[in-house]
């Protein structure tokens, strides 16, 4: 889902900074929040997003996510 | 190592911004002389960037009425709402406001970005839900990170997308305060509001409306997008500010919910600054008067939003949102928008430059609007201004293509 956003070539991984490794601006991340977002049927809040740098850090905040819905 | 370090990326884009002569974010006004006129760079040029939809700043009324505030009670206050700043003045205000929108409680606060500060970050507190339409404007971000509340973002002006965030939350506790704007301000486009009230009804979610660019636009008594859409039942808080139509500064909210005072105790940016001067507070209340009184201002400025809105259309500019007094013209790029925008000014016609991230969607936008003051040969001088510059800077097609097309 983040590869139409990389403007580098660079493989994705875990540990990919989002930003800053693949040239994302602030505008795009929030397009793809969105996308993530609906894909997994949750609510990502801003205040989650400040914590959010790496490929890790996003699944982690949507499992965490999940759960609390599910909880 | 400079502490303005982490800016520099920014530092050299407002250079590059500088480059076509003059810098865009630090234009001077040197002499305003009426809503629509002011002498910029030693030339008369026609305003058309001032949120002054009314165009009530010169009113006779108004200035008299701040003239005699400020020779009978003084030049400021010097204190909080809650100190010595609430005069009778301030006072009399909020019942007028509470009159003119039908409403049991109205607070005046010092600036428009303070009302929407201090009411949305002490609604939503720790536990509750703040749901806020993407394109908010700063004060309604700002707001979010003062709150202790967890904030939500739903897409644009999207009432599908609003509902999917309220169900995934329907067994969570906690408020959910649903923020929307009457018409937004970059690209003009007013909120679904009907559309917007049914989800919000359906999930018992509160509802907050900022109508800073409505009040005095929308509704056949200025009251804003609520009133236009025949839902201020359903509408909890309206925000406003006194910056736009009423031709001065300041903020207001007003709401018929129980115990909403307790907010002058509670808001903190309504505590822990001085509250409006005198002046300020006649001039605007004599201007909620004008307002009220004379429909006429309102039937001018909507034919006014005709004869610029459709020149430009016609013309072929690409325009945003609904046609209303923000009229946003679309710039292929930022190159093309700062030269345009620039070209303008030193032909006469002031005009908003709007940049990302401030505008949506990384759109460059020449950002006009409309005044009930501006009489038809200004509306004609400056659609056949942007026309001639347009052209020449590649932003429509010319004449003779234009023709052939």
């Amino acid at each position: 889902m983040l590869e139409p956003y990389n403007k580098t070539g660079k493989r994705i991984q875990r540990g990919t900074d989002i930003m800053r490794d693949l040239d994302v601006d602030s505008l795009a991340v929030m397009n793809f929040i969105m996308k993530i977002e609906d894909r997994f049927d949750i609510s990502i809040p801003l205040n989650a997003m400040a914590e959010i740098q790496t490929v890790e850090d996003l699944a982690t905040t949507v499992l965490k996510m999940k759960t609390e819905a599910g909880a | 190592m400079s502490i303005f370090k982490r800016f520099d990326s920014l530092i050299q884009a407002h250079r590059d911004l500088s480059a076509c002569g003059t810098d865009p974010f630090s234009v001077r006004l040197d002499r305003v002389l009426s809503p629509t006129r002011a002498i910029v760079g030693g030339q008369p040029v026609i305003l058309a960037g001032t949120n002054n939809y009314l165009g009530l700043t010169f009113d006779p009324g108004c200035i008299a009425a701040a003239i005699e505030a400020v020779e009978g009670e003084g030049t400021g206050t010097t204190g909080s709402r809650i100190a010595n700043g609430s005069y009778a003045l301030h006072k009399a205000l909020e019942v007028r406001l509470a009159e003119f929108f039908g409403r049991r409680h109205a607070m005046v606060f010092t600036t428009g970005y303070q009302a929407n500060l201090g009411i949305i970050s002490t609604l939503a507190g720790q536990g509750d839900f703040l749901i806020i339409d993407s394109d908010s404007h700063a004060s309604i971000y700002d707001a979010a990170r003062l709150s202790s509340a967890t904030v939500i973002r739903f897409k644009h002006n999207d009432p599908a997308d609003l509902e999917k965030r309220l169900h995934r939350l329907a067994n969570r506790p906690g408020n959910k305060i649903i923020v929307v704007e009457g018409i937004y301000s970059m690209i003009g486009d007013q909120a679904p509001l009907a559309e917007i009230v049914t989800v919000k009804r359906k999930y018992g979610a509160y509802l907050l409306v900022d109508e800073a660019h409505s009040l005095g636009v929308l509704g056949d008594h200025g009251r804003g997008l609520a009133e236009h859409a025949g839902v201020e039942d359903d509408v909890d808080f309206v925000v406003g500010t006194f910056s736009k139509s009423l031709g001065a500064v300041g903020g207001f909210c007003v709401s018929d919910l129980e115990d909403f005072d307790v907010l002058r105790i509670v808001c903190r940016p309504y505590m822990f600054t001085a509250s409006l001067p005198p002046s300020v507070i006649a001039s605007v209340t004599a201007a909620l008067a004008v307002m009220e009184n004379d429909p006429h201002l309102r039937r001018r400025l909507w034919n006014n939003v005709d004869t610029l809105y459709d020149g430009l259309a016609l013309n072929g500019f690409v325009l945003g949102g609904q046609k209303g007094p923000v009229v946003a013209v679309h710039l292929p790029s930022q190159g093309v928008a700062v030269r345009t925008w620039y070209d303008l000014l030193r032909t006469g016609v002031y005009v908003n430059l709007a940049l990302p991230p401030a505008t949506p969607n990384g759109m460059p936008l020449l950002r006009c609007s409309v005044c009930a003051a501006h009489s038809r040969d200004d509306l004609e001088t400056i659609v056949d201004t942007m026309v001639d510059i347009g052209q020449r800077n590649g932003v429509i097609e010319p004449p003779a293509r234009a023709a052939r097309a």
